[in-house]
């Protein structure tokens, strides 16, 4: 989804990959590290996919698919670290905050339906959920920077 | 945090929810040409929504750790079973070879991208594919490298803390489970309401009633003293000694009791075996629909077969063979007592799983699809009005803002459906309840489920676990899909029975129903655990099914051709008799 910029394209993608993957398979040798590798099938597909999928336009440009897709590998090592920040980072988060976090991601409820459940209106639930993932990005920021990972 | 103007978190919370517009698509790949900081925020930006989709990453893991929930046993596990077995198989193997890492990066991989991919509609197909793509894979690593690197799998996300219970193949799989007792005493301690109960078990029951639910959902009542045993086959059951009356839906045809000296094979749905501990004789009498009966000696047929029907009963015995008997419509009191207040259900398969016991997330991941219809309150005085999606006065829109509400005061009897099909699209899936009392009010929503678990709800049973069940990480996919609205659900005119058509089970469906109380003398009695069975009302309320089939929409299995579908069972060689 990284590269694909929507997640029903991630999906399709995810599904050809793990195809060709498993096609791939006896190509891949064991003293190689495994993401590079597969990253690299993952990448062909989106390819793939952005080719086929012409009727709708992707979010990115050709040329900046690439050069993103190139600073994937240096993003990996800190993928991890991130989500870990973002748990430490979650505990944070105001209630409000949390809790429409909570509607539109685990219960993948839309904005609209928030809105009339919390009786708040639709720009609301908007603003709440783009400054909850706000100061999210930021504390993970911020935790990543003191370098704790406590 | 330092910002380039225009913002490129700004643009791209502006098309995260909407396509975007061709100007905004223009801005954001400007902004990103070329800049490889804001190439790493959109990197970072993405990550985030990828996290917090995750059903593994960091926001569900907090919101299950906060439920505190703790499941024994093997299934404790998020993953389908299978996933589980794999792990389990591959500890047993044992083995750790140099691929360890590299079967740790297929599954932070496939992991990682699944997590993503829960965001589309299609979710857990991708899910289901992913994750067999990576058993696949880790598969073929296992074969075809000879190593066993899947000890890995039980190290990564979720499944840190599994506890695979070694023993847990040596039993065989369960034919039944306890659904419910009163007053119930057994030859052994330990025996609890949702209990598992399996191929070679022998069970006395002392004292008190209990009540049994089949894999195919037979509803068997035993009333001590009473010696079963079960055999490995999931329609057939012993009767040592004792009284039991046996609930059979359509698609259990052919159930058969098997005493020491005869078998009851049902092909309709209601009657009652009696063993008589000295003489081994053995009294049925069919309640409604059709039995056949087979005098035994030493489990083979000792005799001519007789076909029994409504309110007719024999007596069998290796002396005198088969005798025509009285039909005495109270000797099974308390069975019928209890069928008369179960809901009767059609579609296939529909289960009543009595009580909603401790257990109850677990023997839901043992099977794939189907309805479960589980008892929480009977005899219920609301103490104060409660919401609900669907009542009377709005019996059509449950999505309406104004909830209706039913007042305090109403006593009413709480059942909860459970439609759970791992992922399975089942789009003729329909299921039809018929109480034998009208149906006051129904809750579909997920987050009004989660706000009446409290006053609702089985007393002692623990709702989070819920959220436990796979692919139910979702809270609000406890309820029908809301979202696209395609789960159906109608109440009758006499308003006695409800059919869900759900055509969209993408994780699961639960529905809360609120029936008008039987009995108003049950509330201490009622919801407590291990009482699932109810007292026989003073005057034995017969079910009616008032809702007729239309023609145009054939219902398989249901309530309309339960009788009439059954194909009668008749074993070779043996003629056959009537009264």
């Amino acid at each position: 989804m990284l590269l694909t910029g929507s997640p029903s394209d991630a999906n399709d993608v995810l599904q050809e990959t793990a195809v060709v993957l498993l096609r791939k398979i006896d190509q891949y040798q064991a003293d190689k590290p495994f993401m590079p590798w597969a990253k690299k099938f993952a990448y062909y597909e989106v390819l793939k996919h952005r080719n086929a999928s012409s009727q709708r336009l992707p979010l990115l440009d050709q040329a900046v698919f690439d050069q993103i897709s190139q600073q994937m590998e240096a993003f990996d090592p800190v993928m991890d670290a991130r989500r870990e920040a973002l748990t430490h980072c979650l505990k944070k988060l105001p209630g409000h905050q949390l809790d429409v976090i909570k509607m539109r991601y685990t219960e993948d409820i839309k904005p609209a339906e928030i809105s009339e459940m919390t009786t708040k209106p639709v720009q609301t639930v908007y603003t709440q959920l783009k400054r909850a993932r706000q100061s999210l990005l930021e504390c993970i920021e911020r935790k990543l920077r003191r370098g704790a990972s406590t | 945090m330092s910002r380039p103007t225009p913002d490129i978190f700004e643009l791209l919370e502006q098309v995260w929810e909407q396509e975007p517009t061709e100007k905004l698509r223009h801005q954001i790949n400007e902004l990103l040409d070329g800049d490889a900081q804001a190439q790493k925020r959109y990197l970072e930006y993405q990550l985030l929504h990828a996290d917090l989709l995750d059903p593994s990453g960091p926001l569900s893991s907090m919101l299950q750790s906060s439920a505190a929930v703790q499941i024994e046993g093997p299934l404790e596990a998020r993953e389908p079973a299978w996933m589980t077995g794999l792990v389990r198989e591959s500890q047993a193997a044992g083995g750790q070879g140099e691929q360890r890492t590299t079967a740790g990066q297929v599954v932070s991989l496939l992991g990682y991208v699944m997590g993503r991919a829960l965001a589309s509609k299609r979710a857990y197909k991708a899910y289901a594919f992913a994750a067999m793509m990576l058993i696949a894979v880790v598969l073929f690593f296992v074969f075809d490298r000879g190593q066993t690197p899947s000890e890995q799998l039980a190290l990564q996300g979720p499944a840190e803390q599994r506890q695979p219970d070694p023993h847990a193949e040596a039993d065989p799989p369960a034919v039944a489970i306890l659904t419910g007792q009163h007053d119930a005493a057994w030859n052994t301690p330990g025996v609890l309401t949702g209990n598992a109960l399996r191929p070679g078990q022998r069970l006395t029951l002392t004292a008190g009633a209990a009540e049994m639910t089949t894999e195919l959902g037979v509803v068997a009542t035993l009333e001590a003293p009473c010696t079963v045993e079960f055999v490995d086959h999931t329609n057939r059951l012993h009767l040592h000694s004792g009284k039991l009356f046996v609930d059979v839906p359509a698609r259990a045809s052919g159930f058969t009791v098997m005493t020491p000296t005869a078998h009851a094979i049902d092909i309709g749905t209601q009657f009652g075996i009696e063993v008589d501990p000295e003489s081994q004789s053995t009294h049925i009498q069919v309640h409604k629909g059709l039995v056949h009966a087979v005098p035994v000696e030493g489990n083979q047929p000792a005799g001519q077969m007789i076909e029994l029907t409504d309110n007719q009963a024999v007596a069998i015995n290796s002396e005198a063979g088969i005798r025509q008997a009285s039909f005495d419509p109270a000797r099974f009191e308390q069975g019928l007592s209890t069928a008369s207040h179960r809901p009767l259900l059609a579609g296939d398969p529909a289960r009543w799983m009595g009580q909603l016991t401790p257990n109850y997330p677990i023997h839901l991941k043992q099977s794939s699809e189907g309805l479960w219809v589980f008892a929480e309150r009977a005899g219920l005085l609301l103490q104060e009005a409660i919401k609900v999606n669907l009542a009377e006065g709005n019996w059509e829109d449950r999505f309406a803002e104004e909830k209706p509400r039913l007042s305090a005061g109403t006593r009413v009897d709480v059942y909860l459906l459970h439609v759970h099909t791992l992922g399975q699209e089942t789009p003729s899936g329909r299921y039809v309840l018929t109480f034998d009392r009208p149906v006051l009010g129904l809750i579909t929503s997920g987050l009004l489920l989660w706000e009446t678990d409290g006053p609702l709800g089985a007393p002692g049973f623990d709702y989070e676990k819920i959220a436990t069940l796979p692919f139910a990480s979702r809270r609000d996919q406890r309820g029908l899909d809301r979202l696209e609205n395609r789960d159906d659900i109608t109440v009758s005119e006499d308003r006695r029975t409800v059919v869900l058509s759900a055509v969209s089970l993408k994780y699961m469906d639960q529905v809360r129903i609120l029936v008008q109380a039987g009995q108003a003398d049950n509330t201490d009695a009622a919801g407590q655990q291990g009482t699932g069975l109810r007292r026989m009302p003073a005057e034995p309320v017969v079910p009616e099914h008032a809702f007729e089939l239309q023609e145009d929409t054939p219902l398989p299995g249901s309530i309309g051709d339960e009788q009439a579908g059954a194909e009668p069972w008749q074993p070779n060689g043996i003629p056959l008799l009537t009264l």
